[in-house]
This record gives structure tokens, C-alpha cells and sequence, in this order.
């Protein structure tokens, strides 16, 4: 059903490595109850499962998760992945009590970053482009940044953390 | 023709579904939605890319249709379910509404099918029933889950959702 890799390479230790060293999270003093952190760690799993599945899937094929065009095993672990970066990313926007136009200036820096590691990420195999660019996901980045960022303010009203 | 009163139908489930009135808390809803969306959108990618048990046609609007019944209406029956669930606290009226809940579903592919949008391949009816069944009960134990852990983090004060 979910086909295991063709060969056990970088990109799946890059995949376990990520995995790993997400526990460093729970390092950080706690800011959010604990269903709140998860909402928004899940939430950024939602999305880019969503998004992958509309993109890279048969019809639009514009990318490969992983090593084949099949849905794979570590293909459904990478989306555990941005878990922890949407994590980190909310965190500190709120524990930096970022403001205003300054919130422009925050995701674009983490826009910049998340591009970084998609670069790094398409060298290791873990994307293999067709029909799609890297500085395609650039806007895409902006978009779902400012779009968790309008979740955890949704998310604060809902816990009245405000 | 069949495609747009098929359109219309799926738009009017989905803005009944979001504007019904609310018992749970929203957290309870958004954890259910995102989890069922990931992991009937990974079903999908399992039964149509990997096995090929359905064919879904490919054509822009039924493939538009397809995609939106996917990720928008069948998780979306999941957050009903569970909302149904809890309106009543008679036995009857839930095992009604789990057995209308399981087959919802057959009769919506039974549309997609009988307007060209998906095929089945070696697929029966049955199997969707019981691919439900466990749709279903992650929806109850994620929203069960929820509360606990909410009502531990003093969001909410009912134990009890019904």
C-alpha cells in the first residue's frame, strides 16, 4: 500500500534526522497549552499534505516526493517535518511580540529560511522537480506563513489567551 | 449538466456544514478536520495512485470537482458526524446517525460515479463502508481525545459533550 524506499539514501536519513532532532522542542519553555501546540503543529501538516496532494499528485505532477511518483511511506513522514518549524516559527513571533508591518519583515525571513531548506531538501532527493521551480515556493511560503499566523491569532481568541 | 447539480450540491453541504450551529468547542472541530482531511486525502493517494482501484477522470472540471469532494465534503462529514454524535445522548439516535453517516458516503461515490467523476476499478461499495467505519471512530477518539486534554487545560469545564 505504501511502498517502502527503493534504496535507503540521504534522503530518508535527512527525513530521520529532522525527525530526531525535533525533540529538541520540547528544550523551549512551554508558551501554548499543550492542544494548542499541536493544533499548529498539525496545522502545518494539513497544508502541505494538502498542497502536495493537489501539486505533485498525478494531473498536475509538478514534483515527486521521495523517490517515486507513488505515495511512500517516508513520503507520509516528511509531512510530520514542517511540524516543528511551524512550531518555532509561531513561537517566537509571539514570544518576540512581533507587531504590525514588522510581521512582513518575520515572514519574509522565515520565508527566506524555508526556502533554504527546500533547496537543501531537493538536493537530498526529498523533492525532485518536474514542471516546478524553487522560486515558486517562495510565494507559496509568504502566503502559508501569513496564513498560521492568522491560525494562532484565531487560535488565541478561541483558548483566550489574549 | 449532472456536474454542476452536482457542484451546487456539494457547495450547499459544505456552507450547511460550516454554518450549523456549534456544541463543541472549535479546537474539537479543526483537530477532526485536519486529521480526517490528512488522512483521507493519504486514502486516496493509496487507492487511485498506488493500488489504482479507482480511476478518476482526468478532465479539469470533474478531475476540480473530485479534488474539492475529497478535501472539503468527505472530511467535513467526519466534523458533522461527530456534532451529531454528541446533539443527543439517546443510544438509538446515535447508532441512527452513525449508520446514516456510513452511508452517506456510498451514496455520494454512487453519484461521482454515475457522473463520470470516479471509476470503479476493483472496488466495492462495501469497502468504502468499511473504510468509514474507521473514518468514523478516529473522528470520535480524536474529539474524545480533545476534550480530555482541554478540559485539563481548563478550556472547557463539560465533560461531557453531549
Amino acid at each position: 500500500m505504501l511502498p517502502l524506499p527503493e534504496k535507503f539514501d540521504a534522503n530518508e536519513w535527512a527525513i530521520i534526522a529532522v525527525f530526531i532532532g525535533s525533540f529538541l522542542l520540547l528544550l523551549l519553555p512551554k508558551r501554548f497549552p499543550v492542544s494548542m501546540s499541536f493544533l499548529l503543529m498539525i496545522f502545518s501538516s494539513f497544508t502541505a499534505r494538502t498542497l502536495d496532494h493537489i501539486l505533485a499528485a498525478p494531473m498536475l505532477d509538478l514534483y515527486d516526493v521521495m523517490d517515486t511518483e507513488k505515495y511512500e511511506l517516508f513520503g507520509v513522514l516528511t509531512y510530520f517535518l514542517y511540524a516543528p518549524f511551524a512550531y518555532l516559527f509561531v513561537y517566537f513571533h509571539d514570544a518576540l511580540k512581533i507587531k504590525h508591518l514588522r510581521t512582513v519583515g518575520y515572514i519574509f525571513i522565515w520565508s527566506l529560511m524555508a526556502l533554504g531548506v527546500e533547496w537543501i531538501a531537493t538536493k537530498m532527493n526529498v523533492f525532485t522537480y518536474k514542471q516546478w521551480h524553487l522560486g515558486y515556493s517562495f510565494p507559496v511560503y509568504l502566503l502559508i506563513q501569513y496564513l498560521t499566523i492568522l491560525f494562532f491569532r484565531y487560535l488565541k481568541k478561541v483558548y483566550h489567551l489574549n | 449538466m449532472q456536474l454542476s447539480l452536482y457542484a451546487d450540491a456539494l457547495i450547499i453541504i459544505v456552507i450547511s456544514l460550516l454554518l450549523k450551529k456549534k456544541r463543541l468547542h472549535a479546537a474539537e472541530y479543526i483537530y477532526v478536520f485536519y486529521i480526517l482531511t490528512f488522512l483521507y486525502a493519504s486514502f486516496i493517494s493509496i487507492i487511485v495512485d498506488n493500488l489504482e482501484l479507482w480511476k478518476v477522470n482526468e478532465k479539469p472540471i470533474p478531475f476540480a470537482l473530485f479534488r474539492l469532494s475529497e478535501l472539503l465534503l468527505f472530511p467535513l462529514l467526519g466534523v458533522w458526524y461527530v456534532e451529531l454524535f454528541h446533539s443527543k445522548s439517546i443510544k438509538l439516535y446515535k447508532v441512527f446517525i452513525t449508520v446514516t453517516c456510513l452511508i452517506f458516503p456510498v451514496l455520494l461515490e454512487q453519484w461521482l460515479i454515475y457522473i463520470d467523476i470516479i471509476e470503479y476499478k476493483h472496488w466495492y461499495p462495501y469497502f468504502t463502508i468499511l473504510t468509514w467505519v474507521g473514518f468514523l471512530s478516529v473522528s470520535l477518539l480524536v474529539q474524545h481525545r480533545v476534550r480530555k486534554q482541554l478540559i485539563k487545560e481548563g478550556v472547557v469545564h463539560n465533560a461531557s459533550a453531549s
